[in-house]
Order: structure tokens, then sequence, then C-alpha cells
């Protein structure tokens, strides 16, 4: 009897335990799509909005432990920052683009991705309000102003002769649609002339004075151009202007493809009198212009001649430096390398064989290690990899043996930052300038999301909020992040403002001619 | 930082509760021995949208050494200090390429209720108690896939514990049925399939997100003891 009632009283308090003993866990959203039901409460509401950021960066951003060895608690900032929000949301209140962006700018702020960028739709205006953490931490680099929208200019150079050859084309737009509106013989300089020229005259044909009175609303309409603000939708203007006054036949304004907004692409190549080869580019967008793939998938299969013109223009400056080096490599008469990556935003991983792994041996170059996320846990991720950029496989010269330079500057970011890690990891390698962004970390696009489960938030200017977050979190070998701290040049010259507006002298680009002819 | 209470609340009442058995001593008997065997883990994790992750059953190992105290012919209190393996595996349904598999190595104490039913040579028992748990080590070997280069890479290391978020203490219920038999005067063997319902998860509650993780090994184990 004693025997019985033991025997059910352990096996009832083990069912007992049984029933309630594991934990469940919080319901997690995907808000990697354009999903209604997962941004519909962030339509409408500041504090959802905030919610939508914690939760979508807690499962997918892959750097939070090294986050939290900086000393970011991310759990707190959600305590500290969600009644901020719902402030935001108390009935009557007015809340504007500026301090919705303060508030954002708060929350962001001790984050280290360099590409990070999270974007608020301001139900109340209509705006769309964007925070770059890295922005906010380089705004007090000496160099940032400096290096806004910086081109390197050889105009000098080539008139004292210390660059005798050279090549240089251009396709991105907003240059394109500026030479139109303001360089003699062209566009706008060409119409304002030829309106000259037939108000000079005593009669005007029925045709002329249609083409007078076409001319003149042109110019009005040109001006407008110029005024507009830069964005996709100036190129789509200008493609309406273009094709209206078609009949014209003015130089210069000629339809350009919209693709080349994202695409489009500054190229310089110039050989010094003691054979240094340099290459300037604005991004690395080549692979659209010099890989058939990409051309294809970025252009399509069958595009006008105006844009197979701009392609074989980029390809032609490429090739000019790129067969220099080959040349001059295998006679023994190469003095060296400059690679210009200064105010270089980055761009396709694929381009790294065009530019400096075109000098390295085929077969890859490992660079860094690589780190994934690997499930909804904050620190759930992968074993570090490889990563390796590809390098140049067909017939090339591996040039080892002369100094190869990268110029940078403060907004050196991403490709720029890559190609300036490969190079110091090089015996010839030397990186010149001044400390690079520091967004080290790639990305993808959200087609690729699931290969990791990570990548982004919403969709940009779709979702009422978006992020743009990297798909892996990169280190250099020795397990060093670079995101927030940038690539320190091997020398550290900065570039001189007062000495190029007096003397048309680019001090960096000099210290570099300075390194490869006396090595040092 | 937030940690798990379950740990400190279920284990000071189990015990109470055996202890309370202690007065029931009429013919006492000491036993020790020692078993192996195989374990099968399963790991409880939710997937949540990531649905693809799979997270499949492994096989490992076991091995005791056991401590038993006969009440009666039908009652003892068993004790245990083992080393067992929980171990299970992380694939991906769209990515073959990932193919994760964990040695998880915890040492366990045991200590269970045992009720015995049968006759001198052949007898069957049921065993119910509780366990505490460190999770000693843990390692990984597999594949990986890096998917900006392309390539899949083999994998084999250690993995280091996050302090932050790995709970290295394991408590649980346990049950298991098996047979004994009387080989000798002083020897019995004992071939037993147990279950260990871990009641702590393997992670803290390390973020506002809860995201609890748990094990529940079965294993097949056998021994002997010797009876004093």
């Amino acid at each position: 009897m004693m025997k019985n009632r033991i025997f059910l009283l352990g096996a009832y308090l083990l069912l007992l335990s049984l029933m309630a003993c594991r934990d469940e866990s919080t319901q997690m959203q995907n808000y990697a799509f354009n999903d209604n039901l997962a941004f519909e409460k962030a339509e409408n509401s500041y504090a959802e909005k905030f919610k939508v950021l914690w939760n979508g960066m807690n499962v997918n951003y892959a750097m939070w432990d090294y986050e939290q060895q900086q000393g970011l608690d991310w759990d707190a900032v959600y305590d500290k920052y969600l009644p901020e929000f719902e402030a935001f949301d108390e009935k009557d209140r007015e809340v504007s683009d500026k301090e919705l962006e303060k508030l954002m700018e708060e929350v962001m702020a001790p984050l280290h991705d360099g590409h990070l960028l999270v974007c608020f739709k301001n139900h109340q205006t209509g705006n769309y309000v964007n925070v770059s953490p890295s922005k906010l931490r380089n705004k007090s680099r000496d160099d940032y102003e400096q290096s806004q929208g910086f081109k390197p200019d050889l105009d000098g150079y080539f008139a004292f002769g210390d660059f005798t050859t050279g090549l240089e084309a251009y396709t991105d737009p907003i240059m394109i649609i500026r030479d139109v509106l303001n360089t003699k013989g062209v566009g706008r300089q060409w119409v304002k002339a030829r309106i000259a020229d037939l108000e000079k005259q005593a009669t005007l044909s029925s045709l002329e004075a249609k083409e007078l009175a076409s001319l003149q609303d042109l110019v009005s309409e040109l001006l407008e151009l110029a005024s507009m603000q830069v964005s996709k939708s100036v190129i789509s203007t200008y493609n309406k202007i273009a094709l209206r006054y078609e009949w014209l036949h003015v130089p210069g304004l000629t339809a350009i493809n919209e693709t080349f907004y994202d695409n489009g692409i500054h190229v310089r190549y110039a050989l010094s009198r003691d054979n240094i080869a340099y290459f300037y580019l604005s991004g690395f967008s080549l692979s659209p212009y010099l890989s058939e793939t990409y051309t294809n998938y970025v252009f399509g299969k069958s595009f006008d001649d105006n844009t197979k013109a701009m392609i074989k223009s980029v390809c032609e400056v490429w090739l000019g430096w790129f067969n220099a080096i080959q040349q001059l490599h295998k006679a023994g008469a190469l003095k060296g390398i400059i690679i210009d990556l200064r105010s270089n935003g980055g761009g396709y991983t694929n381009d790294f064989q065009y530019v400096l792994g075109s000098m390295l041996p085929s077969g890859g170059f490992e660079y860094a290690k690589a780190r994934f996320k690997r499930g909804t846990g904050r620190y759930d991720y992968s074993s570090f990899m490889p990563q390796e950029a590809v390098t140049f496989a067909g017939d090339h010269e591996v040039v080892d043996d002369v100094p190869i330079v990268l110029l940078v500057n403060c907004r050196s970011v991403s490709m720029s930052e890559m190609s300036s890690v490969c190079a110091q990891q090089l015996d010839n390698g030397c990186v010149i300038g001044k400390r690079t962004w520091g967004g080290f970390c790639a990305l993808t696009d959200n087609q690729s999301y699931s290969n990791n489960y990570s990548g982004y938030v919403g969709i940009e200017d779709v979702t009422p909020v978006f992020c743009y977050i990297p798909g892996e979190a990169l280190f250099t070998k020795s397990g060093q992040a670079l995101d927030g701290v940038g690539v320190t040049p091997n020398i550290e010259v900065a570039f001189d403002t007062e000495a190029y507006k007096t003397k048309g002298r680019d001090t960096q680009l000099d210290r570099a001619l300075q390194y490869i002819r006396e090595g040092q | 930082m937030r940690s798990n209470r379950k740990i400190h609340s279920l284990i000071p009442k189990s015990v109470f509760l055996l202890l309370a058995l202690v007065p029931m001593v009429a013919s006492a008997q000491w036993r020790i021995g020692a078993q192996v065997g195989a374990s099968c883990n399963h790991f409880v994790i939710d997937k949540q949208y990531q649905t693809d992750y799979q997270y499949k059953d492994r096989w490992g190992m076991t091995v005791s050494l056991t401590g038993q105290y006969d009440f009666k012919n039908w009652l003892a209190v068993r004790a245990e200090l083992n080393w067992t393996q929980k171990n299970h595996r992380q694939t991906r349904y769209q990515l073959s390429q990932l193919n994760y598999r964990y040695f998880n190595n915890y040492l366990q104490l045991p200590v269970m209720a045992s009720f015995s039913f049968g006759g001198q040579k052949l007898r069957g028992f049921c065993n119910l108690g509780v366990y505490a748990g460190y999770w000693l080590s843990s390692r990984r070997e597999g594949t990986d896939y890096n998917s900006f280069t392309g390539k899949p890479y083999i994998i084999r290391e250690d993995v280091k514990f996050n302090s932050d978020r790995d709970q290295r203490m394991d408590a649980g219920l346990l049950g298991g049925l098996g047979m004994e038999y009387r080989i000798a005067r002083h020897w019995v063997a004992q071939v037993e399939v147990r279950y260990y319902y871990s009641t702590v998860s393997t992670q803290k509650d390390y973020m506002r997100v809860k995201d609890p993780r748990y094990n529940s090994t079965l294993a097949l184990q056998l021994g002997g003891s010797y009876l004093f």
C-alpha cells in the first residue's frame, strides 16, 4: 500500500513539473520584404517604427559582439528610447523631420558599421528621414568637407609634363548634364550662340522662326533643369527635353540611359614621363562595362547607340591603363602604379579583378575573414571563413616588383577599403592619404536576403522603415574590425587645398609620385 | 544581463522529497557501479521564420559512475556522476553546403528514486528524479558557405562560450526504465533507457526578446554494480 502511494506521488510530481517547465519564445517577424502585416502599425506610429528598427537590427546585424565590446547595450537602447518615440505618437503632437532625425541620430550614433543607413518615413510630413551612424562619426574628421565630391584634377600635371599620355571618360549622367549646360560649343551654350545668330538676321524664314522660338523655349527649360536638385528625376526631365528638341540637332543634347544613374562612372588613365601608370575611378562600377554578364544584367541585351558609345568609352580608358602596364612591365620599364580611390564610395566586389586584382596572380586573393548570421539569436554566427577577392583570370603580368600605391581619403569606402587592406598585405603595396571611412563589411541585394537571413529591413522608399544592413561581418585576417575605424594609411598626407588652388598641385598625388620615385 | 532562476527553484524541492524517504530504512544495502551507453539528443529551438533551417538529432556517448542505497528491496535512492554528450546537427534545406555537427559535452549529477519489482534474479526498475549539469565544452565540425565568394569551407573548431548568452548550468527531470539481472551474489548487470528533460535553457535571458533553447536527451546505457 505504502509502496503504491509513493510510486503514484513520484509520478504525479513528475507530471506537474513537465507541464510548467519550459519558457516560450517571443514571436519574431521577418522585416526583409514589403510585408503589409509586418509594417502596418509602423505606417502611422513612431513607436512602431522604432520597434521595427530595433527588432530588425537585433536579428539581422552581424556585429553585436563587437558593439558590446565597444560598450553598447542594445536592450538598454530599447528601454531608453521607446518612451521617447511613444511621446511622438501623442495626440496632436507635431513632429518635424528635424526632430525625428535628431532622435534617430541618438539611437544610431553608437553603431559602428560603415554602411548602415536607417530611413524612417515621417508620416506627418510624408518625407523620408535618413540617418547614417558613420556619417555622424566622420563629420568631425578634418578632411570630411574637403573630400565631399572630390575629383582629382590632372590638368596641371599634363600642362607641366608630369603626365604625357592619358584618356578620360565619364558616364555619370549628372556630369554629362552639367557639360550640356556649361560647356562651350555644346548644349545650352551652343543654343545661346545659335539664338544670337538668328536674332542678328534681318528676316527669318518660317522654319528659322520656328527654330528660334523653339531654341528660346529650350534655353528656358535648360535653365529650369539647372536649378533642380540632383536626383534621378533630373535625368528623366533632361531626357524629355532631349527628345522634345531632338529635331534641333543641338550638339551634346542626347538622351541618357537612366541606368547610368546607378552605374555611372568617371575614369581617368594617365602615364607619367617615367612610366608611372595612374588610374582613377570614381566608383567600383567597372563590371557593367567590362563584363558581358554584368552588361547584360545591368543594361539589358540590347541598347541604343549612345549607351553603346558610353560603355565603349569607359572600356577604352581601362584598356589604355591595363595594356600600358602589361607592355611596360613585360619590357621591364614600368616604374610604378597609382590607383586613385579618393572619394570612391565602393561598388561591385567583382570590380577588384579589374583594378588591384589585375596585378595579382589569378585564382583569388584572401584578404579578410567573414562571418554570417546563422539564426535569429543576436549572437548566432557562422564560423569565420576566408574572404577572397576575385583576381584577373586572363593572361596578365603579375606586378610584384614595382610599387603599387593606393590613394585614399575620408570618403574612400567599402571596396576602396577592401582594396587598401589587400594592398597593405602586398610587399610592394602602399596606401597614401588620409584614414578611410570605416565601411569594410559587404552588402548584397534584397533578393539574396535568404542566403543568410540577413541584410535588409524593408524596401527603400516603399516601407515606412528601411535599414541598409551588411549581409556579412568582415574582419581583417588578424581579427581587427575596421568598421567605424577605417584603414590607416602607410603614409598619412593631407590634401592641401591652398596648394591646389594656387599652384594646381595635389599634395597626396605628389607624395605618391615621390614614394614611387624615391622609395620612401 | 539576466539569468535563468529555474535551476535554483527545482533542485532543492526535489532533493527534499527524496530525503524524506530516508526514515523508511529497514534493510539497507549499498551498491556502486559504472555504466556506459549512447545518448540521442533532440535540440529544441524556435526557428521562427527561418523555416529552412533544420536541427537534427544526433547520437553521442554517456559514461557514468553510480552509487545506490537500497532502503528496501523495492525502493532505493541513486546518484550518479556522468559525462553525457548532447549533440545536434544544424543544416539548411535550401543551402546544402551548410552542415554543422555540434558536439556538446556535459557533466551531470542525476539523483533519483529507484522503484524496482520482480524476482530475486531478474528485476525491472523505474527511476524518477532530477539532475544538475554543467556544460563543459562544445565543438563544431562540418561545412559552411560564404555567399559572397560562392565557396564552401570545411569547419573544425572549438566553440567559444559567450558569457553574455550561454547558460553553462543545466538541470531538469529524468525518468528511466530498465532491467537488472543478478549474475552473482555481489554483482548485478543493468540495462536502462533513460530520458533527460532539460528545464534550463542553453541560453540566458540575455536580450529582451525571449529565445530559449533546450536539450531533450535519450540515453541507452548498460553497466553493472557491486553490492556490499
